[in-house]
């Protein structure tokens, strides 16, 4: 049985305009994937496309207007927040507004502890101190404020406070994002090997397809709320079946690359209030067939599953 | 300022910004210099604190009072500007030297619309007759296609990349010389950089203006930079052709920079030690001191002074070798 399983799942919000004008979102549309115990999946997509409303489905601060999230076979309605909270954790883009200013930063790493309520102070002290050794925060610095911690010290107090709990899950939005490259390098460092020890089971939101084929075992493409793409890092990266992907991956500027001038898209997002009928993709496609304006195919092959029209190109015959 | 005569098209010499309260002082940027070609892309490169943005600012003189600009000689589109001079920065903001931030709905006006905006620019430029024809030719350039209606329109009702692309066109309106872009495209996501970075490099073609790229993104520099330049700290690193830079790098704050990206797909990656110094207690030799792989006692005590092997040039004592290709390329 998987871990996680988003069965079919839509989100949608609604926004009144005025007293007879409804207007609806569509933020998610047939969401269907799992995720195994120990997997990484690193969520890529644009500005718009979905990413964080699917963590926030997780973490129970949304709920599905559609659909089911199972977690351990079970309905993530029944589960309490308290109990949601022993599973899955978070760790946010901005490491100072996402830690309480008024706390030091064992205080910080304790509240889950204080929250669930079974130890003394003086255990809960010494796991904090163990978990900040664990992180490379010097013990000597307990007693310290989140604001006199560099970026980088402070994005480590939040996985810390993470991992309190043992989750199973843990939930990054963008952790790395904030900061410089060489102290990225150590954030990333340091979630590889905790999640090599822990084995947690990580969905690793993130706008740098860098990092994401550095740290994840396997990636979802999400355009305006629908999977484009589904399946193992290296497959996808190597050799992207969906147009979006490829457009995605041409984007990123590299170093050992030369520049290719052509973009593979055009145009920005439509609104979120006009959704296309059919692909969604559609409109920003240098690839379109008329056909486009009907639902794509769910098309799949070895380990990765993709959403388009157009038939598969350069695949090993199966 | 001078007539246009026999000067670089752009040169900024012995460049130093201080910061001053009561208690301390601190360089921001020192002994910087530079000099750029007409029509070239030169990137500026560093991480947070390493005076990549004061740089932009200083020669723009938007500047806080607390700040003491220090500078033999400024040159931008071949004449000498005086920055204490507050005529010559008024000839220099538009005309001369045009600039793009890095947020582009927060740098536009929230309270007039684009086509106010536009106007504002416009009516200054006496060869400009009609503004609203100039205006609607303008915002097509930057590729917004119902630009009519655009003009009605306020900053917040348009997404990051159309206010990225207003910024542009704004800062084409005078038809600048330079035209320095600061992290143009860090709040966009990578589909729209790719565009708004297309279109800099079109406008770049038509206009023939030097372009100032100033950018933490080693990638992007490497793509459109023709050449750049390393800032740590406030001093320079290494400067040369952006791609000979980046991909053979002599100095080994470029090479830790590189070696710390995600660029390969097992392993750990190599972060660099340490922190970036305190701008009030800088060390007295090199400035990467402390968290450099090859420093020796030298590093500590004296100052490197540049040297150029013909394509790089370098403040380090100690230099990667020539021509070693490094980080694993990925194609």
């Amino acid at each position: 049985m998987a871990l996680l399983e988003f069965k079919g799942i839509n989100k949608v919000f609604t926004n009144r305009r005025s007293l007879t004008e409804i207007q609806h979102l569509v933020a998610l549309e047939k969401i269907h994937f799992s995720i195994e115990q120990g997997q990484t999946l690193g969520i890529v997509g644009e500005s718009g496309s979905g990413k964080s409303t699917l963590a926030k489905l997780l973490m129970k601060l949304e709920q599905p207007s559609q659909g089911e999230l199972l977690l351990e076979g079970r309905d993530i309605r029944k589960w309490s927040v308290k109990e949601l909270s022993r599973e899955v954790q978070m760790v946010f883009q901005n490491p100072l507004s996402s830690l309480n200013p008024r706390k030091t930063i064992r205080q910080v790493i304790e509240e889950p502890l204080i929250i669930e309520g079974q130890l003394k102070s003086a255990d809960r002290r010494k796991i904090a101190l163990d978990l900040m050794d664990r992180v490379f925060l010097r013990k000597e610095w307990e007693s310290r404020y989140p604001h006199e911690l560099s970026g980088g010290q402070r994005q480590r107090v939040a996985i810390a406070r993470a991992l309190a709990l043992k989750p199973k899950i843990l939930v990054c939005d963008e952790p790395v994002s904030a900061l410089d490259v060489s102290v990225q390098a150590q954030v990333l460092n340091l979630l590889k090997e905790l999640q090599a020890e822990y084995k947690w089971t990580m969905l690793f939101i993130s706008h740098d397809l860098h990092v994401v084929r550095w740290l994840c075992s396997e990636v979802l493409v999400l355009y305006f709320g629908s999977i484009m793409e589904h399946g193992r890092t290296s497959e996808v990266f190597k050799n992207p079946q969906h147009p979006y992907t490829k457009a995605l991956l041409q984007s990123v500027p590299s170093i050992h690359l030369d520049r290719v001038a052509q973009s593979g898209l055009r145009g920005e997002i439509p609104s979120p209030y006009s959704r296309p009928a059919g692909c969604v993709f559609q409109t920003r496609c240098v690839a379109r067939l008329p056909v486009c304006t009907q639902p794509p195919p769910h098309l799949k092959s070895a380990h990765r599953e993709w959403f388009c029209h157009l038939p598969p190109s350069n695949l090993p015959s199966t | 300022m001078s007539s246009p005569g026999a000067n670089p098209y752009v040169k900024v010499q012995d460049h130093s910004i201080t910061f001053r309260n009561q208690k301390s002082r601190g360089y921001a940027l020192r002994n910087f210099s530079f000099t750029a070609a007409k029509g070239e892309v030169i990137g500026i490169v560093g991480e947070s604190g390493s005076g990549k943005s004061i740089l932009g600012l200083s020669l723009l003189g938007l500047l806080p009072e607390s700040a003491i600009v220090d500078t033999r000689e400024v040159i931008l589109g071949g004449e000498k500007i005086l920055l204490t001079s507050k005529s010559d920065l008024r000839k220099v903001r538009g005309p001369i030297l045009g600039m793009i931030f890095q947020d582009p709905v927060n740098s536009l006006d929230p309270c007039y619309t684009i086509g106010y905006q536009l106007k504002e620019v416009l009516q200054r430029n006496p060869k400009v007759k009609n503004w609203l024809t100039e205006a609607r030719q303008l915002l097509e350039g930057v590729g917004i296609a119902d630009g009519e209606r655009r003009l009605g329109s306020y900053p917040h009702e348009l997404s990051g990349g159309l206010c990225q692309r207003v910024q542009i066109a704004l800062a084409l309106a005078q038809n600048p010389k330079v035209l320095i872009a600061d992290e143009p495209t860090t709040a966009l996501d990578v589909t729209i950089q790719k565009q708004v970075m297309e279109l800099l490099m079109r406008k770049r073609e038509e206009y023939d203006f030097t372009l100032i790229l100033i950018s933490h993104d080693l990638g992007l520099i490497s793509q459109y930079c023709d050449r750049t330049l390393v800032l740590y700290a406030g001093e320079k690193m290494e400067e040369g052709p952006a791609v000979e830079v980046l991909r053979h790098s002599r100095h080994p704050y470029t090479r830790a920079l590189l070696e710390a990206l995600p660029y390969h797909d097992e392993g750990l990656l190599k972060p660099i030690p340490g922190l970036v110094p305190d701008l009030r207690e800088m060390p007295k030799g090199c400035v990467f001191y402390g968290r450099c792989e090859r420093q020796t006692e030298m590093c500590q005590t004296v100052k490197p002074q540049l040297t150029t092997d013909g394509t790089h040039g370098f403040f380090c004592h100690h230099p990667h070798p020539v021509k070693e290709q490094h980080g694993a390329s990925r194609v």
